[in-house]
């Protein structure tokens, strides 16, 4: 059993009262990440029951799964019962669950508190869908960084194995399951499915091509179902009170809860619990309003692969469609807040370093063309903009937009294309007076990189 | 079969066809410099996207023409606005850091991206930032060096090391605008098939040291023609300087049924031995020094030390399997009617290891012609090189003709034992090599890259050789000095030219019956059941112990 506490404090005493605790029940309880605590809460009682076939059979679940509208939490908002439903039926390969825990989405740390404060929830998550899709090997991905939680699971894992809730014939059942953790090396790219798949098979992680998808083709050819880390552990509550109950727990139309994250300019930073679909405006008065009685200036509300929420659109919903309708995406649903003290042009110039940094370096268009807009932005950003830069922002971002192998490229573009159109005037600026006026920085040096 | 629509034009195709193939049948070009027909799909450049339309429904964004495949009811346009907008948006991304070095660099002229570049864009760069700096002149591999600044990240030299060498000498490293193409740490790129991701690098990313600097690719003319290597006959282009009528570099043809577009690295240095060491003039020994003299003289003083000979036991004539199979239909026929020698051999180098891709074990391009002569004409007990040899080192043959020098030991001291057990040493000889030397008379002929003919694969597979520069100095084709000597013996040979000697050859040797060299053309005919294609992606093997994790 690990002792070492979370790095971060569990953010649960300072909820207020309008927020629903499902996934984050055990959140703030003592020793809440060992076995014995999560089955004082009743927990495994379901993965019991369900391996023992008392429970739902199989493709009960996945129905149940459906039915509860539950989507893809690592970004995409595929819906999950569909995606388990794509595994070929008559394909003698082994099956495999692989849960995507790379979490490498700037402003993103949702799964990281899953993993810290509730790893048993998880594993039970991982557990029903691992008998739902008939999976007896099942991986979660971790990013390089994520040591802490890396021990974590491990010590977690440790401990259903030796209550006999793992490994072969479990509880008499007849039915394997065996779930194996496999730290990244830290790469963003690696976090996209099929890099993913790549990297664990102990090669570059560099996305593949598609079709076929992994539901077809996935880790060493067989089928594979990924999900993120999140969207498992919501099958537990599903399963548990039933599709129907769960989705009366959202608002707005949507279904169930989710965890939304919010960092940046905001007093109180961290991961809420709340109906899914409830709007911006109580996400950012749960957070405690904007830090230091400064004025909203711009939301990232997904991930900083997101185009930019405005104040005036502070009430739409945060689900997947109607945030689309306002023009960005839900992403990961964790939220960065800007005040009015940022620069935009510096953000996204700080931004697109990232990108350029991270991408894979496979397909031409995100391989060239982020280091051409991180470049081009931080000149700007040095006052050294030109006039055709201001038309040239836009190209650049649109000829990267759509033609590239993996998302990558497009979450490069589209906050470029956002951040530009929304406050050109800031990049115009820059251009005109070759200043800055949110203040000067250190210019950074040149790269070169030279060697093998 | 699906039908679709490329620009306009309607075709039908397999399914399964990729929409870069399907364009060809349409008569378009759609830009490619990833795709290769022979390796796997990376779709990484992006080159090849177009637009198009499913059930009139357009495509939500350009779709890569390698990657998609044909299906009904499409609809492609490869030269719309929209489509062209796209290409010059990739193609300005892959210069942004392109050092733009053509004119040191040995690719241009017959470089991918060049011409691409200005077909599809043309545009000035609007690129004003400061460029990322590369490896450069690396040192890859004993016969290659690598450019990491002119690499454009095709990944068809990794995928071809992997999914045809079958063997994972090279890896794409580091990530974004700093990826390059590298070997595994104190690793190299010397696999034995290592030159044709040369011929693969769309660009000058990957160049032979052998032909770095040495000529400019407009240059060059290409000659379809055959390696000289092995047994395979890999079918090559052979490219020469036209002014100055010198080789300066072999590479593979594509032929399906013989070596597919590869060929080895070995195959490649043979014109080495065409351009260096070579035999310009003919020469006689007088008083132990070896002089210069005009064919005509050197082929009197021949016919003068061979007539003593001429139907008797003493007398061994060999020939050589990288003759053209009318050159040996020459000699096979004077063995009958004017040397009528006991000794009569096919010689050739001796065999090395073959491998399990294109190398088979015999070095000699043309045994399968001798031996189909020589059973259609009714020699018989035609000896090898080594029985051939050890006849001379008995002392039983007291002269030797050899047509053509290729001989199964190039032990120098052990040849100059056995030929000094013989009176008289006649040789027909490109080379300047041991034989040559030790000849009393020498009569310069043609190499591979300066004859016309016939030859014949281990496959029976009959292909056609192609002169591509003239023959050097004195020298001429082996059938010509042949007929040359033969006067001299006061025989007329009846063929007047090299196109009777086929038309006899195809009318006497079942193996030719109704071949042409036009019938048999660039490609080759093939005689006999035997295939030989070589491998294709896929057909490798996993790692025996691989086992899934279940
Ligand atoms: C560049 C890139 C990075 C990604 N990073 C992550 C990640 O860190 N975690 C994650 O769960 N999904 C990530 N995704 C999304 C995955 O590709 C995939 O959609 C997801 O794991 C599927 O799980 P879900 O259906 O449960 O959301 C990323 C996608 C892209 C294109
Ligand atoms: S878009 Fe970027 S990260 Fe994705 S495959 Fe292409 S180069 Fe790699
Ligand atoms: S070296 Fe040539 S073939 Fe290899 S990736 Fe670079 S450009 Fe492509
Ligand atoms: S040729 Fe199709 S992407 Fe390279």
């Amino acid at each position: 059993m690990v002792t070492e506490t979370a790095t971060v404090p569990a953010p649960a005493p300072a909820l207020p009262v309008k927020t629903v605790r499902v996934v984050s029940r055990n959140w703030g309880k003592p020793n809440s990440h060992t076995l014995p605590s999560y089955r004082d809460s009743g927990g495994y009682k379901l993965w019991e029951k369900t391996v023992k076939g008392q429970g739902l059979k199989p493709q009960e679940l996945i129905d149940t799964v459906k039915a509860a509208g539950l989507r893809g939490m690592g970004g995409a908002g595929f819906p999950t019962g569909v995606k388990w439903g794509f595994l070929p039926k008559d394909n003698p390969k082994p099956r495999y669950l692989v849960v995507n825990g790379d979490e490498g989405e700037p402003g993103t740390f949702k799964d990281r508190y899953i993993m810290e404060l509730d790893p048993h929830m998880f594993i039970e998550g991982c557990m029903l869908s691992s008998y739902a899709i008939n999976a007896h090997v099942c991986y979660i991905y971790l990013r390089g960084e994520f040591l802490f939680q890396v021990k974590r699971m491990e010590a977690a894992i440790d401990e259903a194995r030796a209550a006999g809730l793992l490994g072969k014939n479990i509880l008499g059942s007849g039915f394997d399951l065996d779930i194996h953790v496999h730290r990244g090396a830290g790469a963003y790219i690696c976090g996209e499915e099929t890099g993913l798949i790549e990297s664990l098979e102990g090669k570059k992680g560099q996305p593949r091509l598609k079709p076929p998808f992994p539901a077809v083709v996935g880790v060493f050819g067989c089928p594979t179902i990924v999900n993120n880390v999140e969207t498992l552990t919501h099958v537990v509550p599903i399963v548990e009170m039933g599709a129907e109950k769960w989705k009366a727990l959202g608002k707005n139309g949507a279904p169930g809860t989710k965890l939304y994250g919010i960092s940046g300019h905001v007093n109180k930073p961290g991961v809420y619990e709340l109906p899914f679909g409830s709007t911006m405006r109580e996400l950012l008065e749960f957070a405690g309003g904007v830090r230091d009685g400064k004025k909203l200036k711009a939301i990232v509300p997904g991930g900083a692969s997101c185009p930019l929420l405005l104040p005036d659109q502070l009430d739409t919903p945060l689900d997947f469609d109607s945030i689309k309708k306002a023009g960005t995406m839900l992403g990961t649903a964790c939220a960065i807040v800007m005040d009015e003290s940022t620069c935009m042009v510096r953000a996204i110039a700080r931004l697109l370093k990232f990108y350029a940094h991270e991408s894979c370096g496979q397909c031409t268009p995100c391989r060239e063309g982020t280091h051409w807009l991180a470049k081009m932005l931080t000149r700007i950003e040095h006052g050294e903009g030109r006039e055709q830069d201001l038309t040239l922002i836009d190209e650049v971002a649109n000829n990267i937009m759509g033609n590239t192998i993996c998302a990558l490229g497009d979450a490069a573009a589209m906050p470029t294309i956002s951040y530009f159109k929304k406050f050109r005037h800031e990049f115009e600026e820059h251009v005109k007076t070759g200043k800055c006026r949110f203040g000067e920085h250190e210019v950074a040096p040149r790269q070169v990189t030279i060697g093998p | 079969m699906p039908t679709l629509k490329i620009d306009g034009v309607e075709i039908t195709v397999p399914p399964g066809t990729n929409l870069v193939e399907a364009a060809k049948v349409a008569g378009k070009d759609i830009p490619i410099f990833c795709y290769h027909s022979h390796l796997s799909i990376a779709a990484n450049c992006r080159m090849c996207l177009v637009h198009g339309s499913q059930n009139g429904r357009p495509w939500p964004k350009a779709m890569p023409a390698c990657q998609t495949l044909v299906a009904d009811n499409m609809e492609i346009d490869t030269c719309s606005e929209k489509t062209q907008a796209v290409r010059k948006g990739v193609l300005e991304f892959i210069l942004i850091n392109h050092p733009l070095d053509c004119p040191v660099c040995d690719k241009s002229g017959e470089c991918m991206l060049q011409d691409n570049f200005f077909e599809h864009s043309n545009r000035p760069s609007r690129f004003h930032e400061y460029k990322e700096q590369k490896l450069k002149t690396y040192d890859i591999g004993p016969q290659i060096i690598y450019d990491g600044e002119r690499c454009i990240n095709c990944t068809r030299c990794v995928r071809f090391m992997d999914e045809i060498a079958l063997d994972n000498q090279l890896a794409q490293i580091n990530r974004g605008d700093r990826s390059v193409i590298a070997c595994a740490e104190g690793k190299q790129l010397d696999h034995p098939y290592a030159m044709n991701t040369v011929d693969l690098c769309p660009v000058g990313a990957l160049l032979g040291k052998d032909f770095r600097f040495q000529k400019r690719a407009w240059f060059l003319q290409h000659t379809d023609s055959v390696c000289p290597g092995c047994a395979r006959g890999c079918n090559v282009v052979i490219d020469s300087a036209r002014l100055e009528n010198e080789v300066y570099r072999i590479k593979p043809r594509d032929n399906a049924a013989v070596n597919g577009p590869w060929m080895c690295d070995d195959g490649r240095w043979t014109y080495h031995q065409a351009r260096e060491r070579r035999l310009t003039q003919a020469t006689v020994r007088q008083d132990g020094e070896h002089k210069a003299v005009a064919v005509d003289v050197a082929l009197r003083q021949a016919a003068t030390l061979v007539r003593l000979h001429l139907g008797k036991p003493t007398l061994a004539v060999a020939v050589s399997p990288h003759l053209t199979s009318e050159d040996l239909y020459l000699a096979a026929s004077l063995q009958k009617q004017l040397f009528r020698a006991s000794t009569y051999a096919v010689t050739g180098h001796a065999p090395w290891k073959g491998d399990n891709f294109l190398k088979v074990s015999d070095r000699n391009p043309n045994r399968r012609g001798a031996a189909a002569i020589h059973d259609a004409l009714g020699l018989k007990d035609v000896l090898d090189g080594n029985a051939l040899l050890t006849a001379v080192e008995s002392g039983k043959v007291k002269a030797l003709v050899l047509i053509g020098t290729e001989l199964p030991s190039a032990d120098f001291d052990r040849l100059k034992a056995a030929f000094s057990k013989l009176d008289a040493l006649v040789v027909l000889a490109s080379e300047k090599d041991a034989a040559a030397q030790l000849a009393d008379v020498a009569i310069p002929v043609a190499a591979f890259t300066e004859m016309e003919g016939l030859w014949v694969n281990a496959f029976g597979r009959v292909q056609r050789v192609r002169a591509c520069v003239p023959p050097k100095g004195d020298a001429q084709p082996a059938w010509k000095a042949l007929r040359g000597l033969a006067r001299q013996l006061d025989v007329n040979v009846r063929q007047a030219d090299h196109r009777d000697l086929v038309v006899d050859l195809a009318r006497e040797v079942p193996l030719f019956n109704n071949l042409t060299h036009e019938s048999v053309g660039a490609f080759g005919v093939a005689r006999g059941a035997e295939t030989s294609a070589p491998r294709k992606v896929g057909e490798g093997k996993l790692p025996e112990d691989f086992t899934l994790p279940a």
